[in-house]
């Protein structure tokens, strides 16, 4: 999985390429850690992620509790099935999807 | 790796408990040949067939009823099995009732039938004594089909084998105390077996008082379908009591003709050996067809193949030792078996000698014989059968009209014969193994511990399903399904890390796929994770995301326990 960074002072978007599985979700959940200090806008941008299973998820939940208290966190331009997987898991209900 | 594994671990206690059962069998030659001589052995080759009859009339109505009883459960119609097994015990014991009845009648009939010789003589008596004591016994003895069966097949397995093994303990210890202590002759083998045979019936009546499951007695409407169903469904296996009760008899009366009673006596001894060896080929069995089964259902034809080869290497092994026992020391078995004077001792030994030639050949045509039916290629498991234990059995019986020591070689020629015919069958068929090469459309991968790299499997999978053309939902849901699944069992059944997954997708013409998940850890069925506890509020039940979105997505899964694995099914 390629992981982009961009944006500056509290903004931050980071946009996720491939797949985001058992053994890449490790290495968003480095680099949510390394760099939501004084973040209070993070949007992950999921045009190009092919694939979330539950290890990525995780994750992803983790980073939308640690906006909560610090900030907003949205997810954008989810493909059909990653937002299929998303309405399953109720993860619609908590989460700013957006276009 | 896997497959050794695994048949080591199911063929260890199949061979102790089929030991158990053969000792049981052992238990009347033994004592009755040690305790009364040649002629107490002649006595009981006599009287087999009158076993053979009632197994045939017990096996295919329990085994055939208690398949339709599982049936109706399944269905949900408790009523219809319960009307199943009650018509079954009924028609069972009219029947052994009726034929007991004629057959302590027409005993003197019965017996000139069964070779006994001429009235007057000292095996005559001892026939006598034993084929009217099991026809006496026989309405009680034969009970123990439909019981043992029904209960197992009403969920009750557990007490189906402990009255099984009870009863089979009861024979033996009561056979030494009839027989030996207390010198009630040829007939005391039979009461032990009657005692033993009471014993499995009252324990097997706690599952009725307990109501634990669903069988009940009641008195039913006389229903002919059912029993010719059930007849009809049992017959193939029992066909075997058929015969044996026909090659029993034919070879009974040729030895009579041509030896006497000796011959017959040292007859049942070579049958008891190779009763024993066929145990071990039953136990091989044991382990052999609940892995190609399964294998089968996953299209793993490299694991069949490994699991046949480590059959063989297997029954090849242990044939080698009996044949080593049987050739070094003869003389014991025959000694075992009560024989004592230098003309018994010759003619036991010379048919011991002979019979081990046909142990490894006896191998290779038992475990092929199993294999086929696992494979459910019925028709070659069938064709073994029948050759080896009718029709050539029945033509190389013949040899004995050239006199007794010819007619020990019926074994090795039989062997043979069945050995040429199975390789010339499979010459036609144009393999061995009978399986199709495949269309190479299926795909297996294999993780080896808790810290296998499923990131990497999971991404094969993506790939292999590309190449098949399936649609982007197909593919997506495919690798959820092995991540997943394999995640959960990793994280939650693996002890140590120990233990190996295997999964095999098998793509269909509809164009979905079935993913078949096997692993060889502690019982774990990831369907049963709770679902309904996930919280995303609290995070707790977060490791049944995976579960939950393969439940909301998949066409079909299930989960059971087989033969010491765990086997998934999911079609997408």
């Amino acid at each position: 999985m390629t992981i982009t960074k961009s944006g500056s002072g509290s903004t931050l978007t980071l946009a996720l390429e491939g797949r985001l599985d058992t053994s890449t979700a490790p290495q968003l959940e480095a680099e949510l850690n390394a760099s939501l200090n004084g973040v209070k806008d993070l949007t992950l941008d999921m045009a190009d992620l092919a694939y979330l299973s539950s290890a990525g998820l995780r994750v992803v939940l983790a980073a939308q509790k640690r906006m909560n208290r610090q900030g907003h966190m949205t997810v954008t331009h989810v493909c059909d099935d990653i937002m299929e997987v998303f309405e399953i898991t109720g993860f619609v209900d908590i989460l700013d999807i957006k276009g | 790796m896997f497959v050794r594994k695994s048949f080591r671990r199911f063929f260890m206690p199949s061979l102790l408990s089929c030991i158990g059962i053969a000792i049981g069998g052992l238990a009347d030659c033994v004592f009755v040949g040690n305790a009364i001589g040649p002629v107490g052995l002649t006595a009981i080759s006599i009287g087999q067939p009158v076993y053979m009859v009632f197994n045939t009339i017990s096996y295919s109505l329990s085994i055939g009823g208690s398949i339709h009883y599982a049936t109706a459960l399944s269905e949900g119609r408790p009523e219809e099995g319960n009307r199943i097994f009650n018509n079954v015990l009924r028609a069972a014991l009219t029947i052994y009732i009726v034929l007991c009845a004629l057959g302590l009648i027409f005993l003197p009939q019965v017996l000139t039938f069964l070779g006994a010789g001429e009235p007057g003589t000292e095996v005559w008596a001892n026939c006598e004594e034993l084929v009217r004591a099991q026809l006496l016994l026989v309405p009680i003895m034969f009970c123990q089909g439909p019981f043992m069966y029904f209960v197992n097949s009403d969920n009750n397995p557990k007490l189906s084998s402990i009255a099984f093994v009870t009863s089979n303990t009861i024979d033996v210890v009561f056979n030494y105390v009839f027989v030996v202590l207390m010198k009630m002759g040829v007939a005391g083998s039979v009461y032990s077996t009657g005692l033993g045979a009471t014993v499995m019936v009252l324990i097997s009546l706690t599952h009725f008082i307990g109501k634990k499951g669903n069988l009940r007695f009641m008195w039913p409407k006389f229903d002919l379908q059912v029993l010719l169903q059930s007849f009809k469904t049992g017959f193939a296996t029992s066909v075997q009591y058929i015969y044996q009760f026909i090659t029993i008899l034919v070879c009974n009366r040729l030895l009579m003709m041509v030896s006497g009673e000796l011959g017959v006596a040292v007859f049942g001894i070579v049958f008891n050996v190779a009763m024993v060896a066929a145990t071990v080929y039953d136990a091989i069995s044991m382990a052999l067809q609940p892995m190609v089964s399964t294998f089968r259902g996953e299209h793993n034809r490299g694991n069949i193949r490994a699991t046949l080869r480590q059959s063989m290497e297997v029954g090849i092994a242990v044939s080698l030792v009996i044949i080593v026992a049987l050739m070094v020391v003869p003389r014991w078995v025959c000694f075992v078996f009560g024989l004592r004077s230098e003309e018994e001792l010759a003619m036991g030994t010379s048919a011991i000698r002979i019979y081990a030639l046909c142990v490894l050949p006896s191998a290779v045509n038992m475990v092929m014989t199993y294999y086929y039916q696992a494979l459910d290629e019925e028709f070659a498991s069938y064709l073994l059968f029948t050759l080896r234990n009718f029709v050539f059995y029945l033509a190389f019986s013949l040899l004995a009209l050239k006199g007794v020591d010819w007619f020990w070689w019926i074994y090795p020629c039989t062997e043979i014969a069945t050995l040429l015919s199975l390789l010339l069958y499979a010459k036609k068929r144009g393999s061995l193994t009978l399986l199709d090469k495949g269309d190479g459309k299926e795909f297996s991968e294999f993780l080896y511990s808790r810290t296998a790299d499923l990131g990497k499997v999971e991404q094969d999978v993506a790939e292999y399903m590309e190449r098949l053309d399936a649609n982007p939902k197909q593919c997506y849901y495919a690798s959820i399904v092995v991540e997943e699944v394999c995640g959960a069992i990793m994280n939650n059944a693996f002890v140590m890390g120990e233990g190996y997954i295997q999964f095999t997708i098998v793509p269909h013409e509809d164009g979905t796929v079935t993913i078949h998940v096997r692993d060889d850890a502690t019982k774990f069925n990831p369907f049963e994770m709770d679902t309904d506890s996930i919280s995303l509020d609290d995070d707790t039940g977060l490791d049944a995301i995976g579960v939950k979105m393969i439940k909301s997505k998949a066409k079909e899964f299930f989960y059971r326990r087989y033969a010491g694995f765990n086997t998934l099914v999911v079609r997408v």
